[in-house]
């Protein structure tokens, strides 16, 4: 029997993870973000070659710059540089262009009615392509690096690269949570939109992107990392990789419950507040 | 919920717009809305409008319920609140007030070219507007050759949209949507598409579309003899209220009367 569609001013607040809708929806998901990619990367000479030419020669300019950060080898420093950097990509844009993803579909759902979740998910998905496209021909050389030379700083075999899996994951549920909120809210209330940059660069700056540490803050603001999910995140991406120490266990648990937290509260304010936004567009 | 065949149920729907002046868009509205003199602007401005409370009604309790196979034409002058109305059908917006039950599989056509993306081919565009607009991959895998062939536009299936014309976006937007399986359509006067030749090619599909007993259309239109041509019965919205409700003769009775007073 076909389904009754209900329509009414009242928003099911309990509704708020529609994983039903989104498996429905998977179709749709791999189209947009396959969309999104494609217009991306389209008609540039150079393609989606940038996706990796660009991280890599912000990871040389910052090895220059920073000196030795991770280890006293300049090919490890270079690689956690690379690693640090690509991550971190990945998390601004969710928060960035996450955060205008409504904005920038507006033909689209103010014409047609699909779970606004959908779009997020999809530009999720699009974000994590480029971050493959960077990380996947990394993860292969180093790999044959590994075989070949057995270099003692890389750690490509074993179960170290589950922590790199793990970071991916952490990193998309953090990333959602974001987006969903964001997204929203600077329709809802424009200023947002303008707070974000400064918020994107604080974050950046407490996080440990070209160093393990985040040694360019002072001494008495530190305490920010234990607080910021983005230290644990980058730190299991190394650790997948170049084998560098984890965080203390403790900040890890605070941050794990940090993301929790933003995922759900992210998700119920989009729910909440997804079918009148559009009207304020 | 909803009796036998009846596959749309519209009850007391209404849609309030809250007047902007009041709206909180930023910190500085958050601030400087209640400040005694842009509260006395707001209802300045209101009184003006003649509009009460503030807020602008676009639709007033619109009722009525459609069976398996009723094509219903909405009309009504500009503003009247007919894209209000299919809007909150197709789930873009909420309405203020009023209910809504639907059954079926459920497409809305409020525009041609839904999610065409400049920088992707048409044949791209084929399938992420067709996905778009609830197609799965497997009906567009299947349809593929009819929409390219319906579109006329085989020898530019691997260009950029972009550097089409518009006449040429709109067939191929029109040829997915209108090779669209669903049992309920919205349509916004989407009819009007392309050159003399494929507006009466794209109005032949409509027809055949619309002939389909199974399915269900709401068709938007300014159209006399559209609605007359395709619709069984036809509802007449004005400043967002039914005026007249009942078959397209009828309803355009009431509408031409309308005009004539209007123009007088």
């Amino acid at each position: 029997m076909a389904d009754i569609i209900k329509i009414s001013s009242k928003v099911n607040i309990y509704k708020f993870l529609p994983i039903k809708i989104l498996y429905r929806n998977r179709s749709l998901i791999y189209s947009m973000a396959l969309r999104e990619f494609s217009s991306r990367h389209k008609n540039m000479f150079v393609g989606i070659l940038w996706i990796i030419i660009q991280p890599v020669a912000m990871a040389i300019l910052f090895s220059i710059i920073m000196g030795k950060g991770v280890t006293e080898n300049y090919g490890a420093n270079f690689l956690s540089i690379l690693i640090g950097w690509g991550a971190w990509q990945s998390l601004s844009r969710f928060l960035g262009d996450g955060a205008m993803v409504l904005h920038a579909n507006i033909g689209l759902i103010t014409k047609v009615y699909f779970k606004r979740l959908v779009v997020i998910i999809a530009k999720m998905t699009a974000i994590l392509f480029d971050m493959a496209l960077l990380f996947i021909p990394i993860l292969i050389i180093l790999a044959l690096v590994e075989l070949i030379w057995h270099l003692p700083t890389i750690h490509m075999f074993g179960l170290n690269f589950l922590y790199f899996i793990w970071a991916t994951i952490w990193l998309t549920v953090l990333g959602i949570g974001l987006s969903a909120f964001f997204s929203v809210i600077t329709i809802k209330f424009k200023d947002v939109g303008q707070v974000l940059g400064l918020l994107s660069m604080i974050w950046m700056f407490s996080s440990p992107i070209w160093t393990k540490r985040i040694d360019m803050l002072p001494e008495k603001y530190r305490f920010i990392a234990t607080y910021n999910p983005a230290y644990s995140i980058l730190s299991f991406f190394r650790h997948g990789i170049l084998n560098t120490p984890l965080i203390a266990p403790h900040d890890m648990y605070i941050q794990i419950i940090i993301t929790v937290v933003v995922f759900f509260v992210g998700l119920f304010v989009f729910n909440l507040l997804e079918r009148s936004v559009v009207e304020e567009i | 919920m909803l009796k036998n065949n009846i596959v749309m149920d519209v009850k007391n729907i209404s849609k309030c717009y809250p007047h902007t002046t009041n709206s909180v868009d930023s910190l500085k509205d958050l601030l400087t809305n209640h400040l005694p003199w842009n509260i006395a602007r707001a209802r300045r401005e209101a009184r003006l409008l003649n509009r009460t409370k503030n807020d602008f009604w676009a639709l007033k309790d619109i009722s009525f319920s459609l069976k398996q196979g009723d094509v219903l034409g909405v009309i009504g002058h500009n503003g009247a609140g007919k894209s209000t109305l299919l809007k909150i059908l197709s789930q873009v917006i909420l309405p203020t007030s009023g209910e809504a039950y639907i059954k079926g599989r459920i497409s809305s056509l409020l525009e041609v070219g839904t999610g065409f993306h400049p920088e992707l081919t048409g044949l791209e565009n084929i399938y992420i507007s067709g996905n778009i607009l609830g197609m799965s991959q497997k009906e567009l895998d299947d349809k593929l050759e009819e929409i390219i062939d319906f579109s006329e536009l085989k020898d530019f299936l691997h260009v950029p949209v972009k550097k089409y014309s518009s006449g040429m976006m709109a067939k191929l937007g029109f040829s997915v949507a209108a090779h669209l399986n669903s049992d309920i359509m919205i349509i916004d006067e989407v009819l009007s598409v392309g050159d003399a030749h494929f507006k009466q090619k794209s109005s032949k599909k409509m027809l055949d579309l619309i002939q389909d007993k199974k399915k269900t259309i709401l068709f938007v239109s300014h159209s006399e003899d559209s609605v007359k041509e395709l619709c069984n019965q036809a509802i007449m919205l004005e400043h967002g209220e039914v005026v007249e409700y009942g078959s397209p003769d009828d309803v355009f009775v009431t509408y031409n009367d309308h005009m004539e007073i209007v123009q007088e």
